[in-house]
């Protein structure tokens, strides 16, 4: 079982996993019986795959799938919400510093905190500012993730996949690594 | 000059065109090793038996294209599929997957990564770890289907 650090990341990590555990459960289910998935589907399509060994079993892949893919998702959710607060934190406590220790010409302007960049709103936005900071392997981690979950969450249409899919306790480690050294 | 061509070149945009029509023939090809080559004596002993279904696929860069997906049946209702995912992804250049059906958890990633102009491999990757990349043959093939039907 994965060591995570962060609890919120770590109880969604506890959920999704808690998922793919139940639906591994009910996979080997139908293997082992095709009929069964009809106990489990929606009633409107109760008998629609179950009637075949190979449609059983190819709902039942794309059951698997359709779940680790939901968990890319919102595992990235968690870490975004989680890495947005710390950042508005420390753009707080940056733009009070500017403000208490600014000199002339800093002082003439209104607009000095805006020195101090507070427009990141998007996970590429902490990625470009992060980088430098932490190594290069959980750097070049980090961005497969968010690639990842980018390719799902737009339709498959305008990102190329990763070649290699993270499990979902991988995933979790890499973005707890990455929370834990933002935190240093 | 030979300096200043390559730097040309290198800015240039891909001609996905034709690097669509080169994907869509190394995916029959490695269809077509696998069951005239590789496994064609299974198939004589009446061990498997190969379905090319086709499928389309509408994937970024290189857009709409239909190709097949091969799928390998084994005794008691036991299927292998080989399904091309992606012409393009990241670190290589196009990724199938191969899995059992039903377990879909017994899953690798065939990967073909482009040597030069003419020439690419597949590499078979069962994580992420590069000691897991392995060049993809007939053994390897069969050590894996070997793990999964235990």
């Amino acid at each position: 079982m994965a060591t995570i650090n962060n609890e919120d990341l770590r109880n969604t990590f506890n959920y999704l996993a808690t998922l793919e555990i139940i639906v591994n459960k009910e996979v080997r289910q139908i293997n082992g019986n095709k009929y069964y998935l009809d106990k489990i589907v929606p009633e409107g399509i109760a008998k629609t795959y179950s009637q075949k060994d190979k449609t059983a079993k190819e709902f039942a892949d794309n059951l698997v799938r359709t779940s680790y893919e939901n968990s890319v998702v919102s595992i990235v959710a968690t870490f975004e919400r989680v890495v947005f607060a710390k950042y508005r934190t420390a753009y707080g406590a940056i733009k009070n510093v500017v403000r208490d220790n600014a000199t002339k010409p800093l002082d003439y302007f209104k607009s000095r905190e805006n020195f101090v960049k507070d427009n990141i709103d998007r996970l590429s936005g902490i990625i470009l500012l992060i980088e430098g900071y932490i190594s290069i392997e959980l750097l070049t981690k980090l961005k497969n993730i968010k690639d990842h979950r980018n390719y799902i969450a737009h339709g498959k249409r305008d990102v190329a996949p990763p070649a290699i899919e993270f499990t979902l306790q991988d995933m979790a480690k890499i973005l707890d690594e990455v929370i834990d050294e933002i935190e240093g | 000059m030979e300096k200043l061509k390559r730097l040309d070149e290198q800015h240039k945009e891909p001609d996905w065109e034709s690097y669509r029509e080169a994907w869509k023939k190394a995916i029959q090809e490695i269809q077509h090793t696998i069951m005239d080559k590789w496994f064609a004596d299974y198939q004589e002993k009446g061990l498997m038996s190969f379905d090319i279904v086709p499928t389309k696929r509408f994937e970024p860069y290189i857009g709409e294209y239909v190709t097949s997906i091969l799928e390998i049946t084994l005794a008691q209702n036991r299927y292998l599929v080989l399904e091309p995912v992606s012409g393009v992804t990241s670190e290589y250049d196009g990724k199938l997957e191969f899995y059992m059906r039903g377990n879909v958890f017994k899953k690798v990633s065939i990967l073909r990564e482009i040597i030069s102009e003419n020439n690419y491999h597949w590499i078979i990757a069962k994580s992420y770890d590069m000691k897991d990349h392995l060049e993809l043959d007939k053994s390897q093939l069969e050590k894996l289907i070997d793990e999964w039907l235990q």
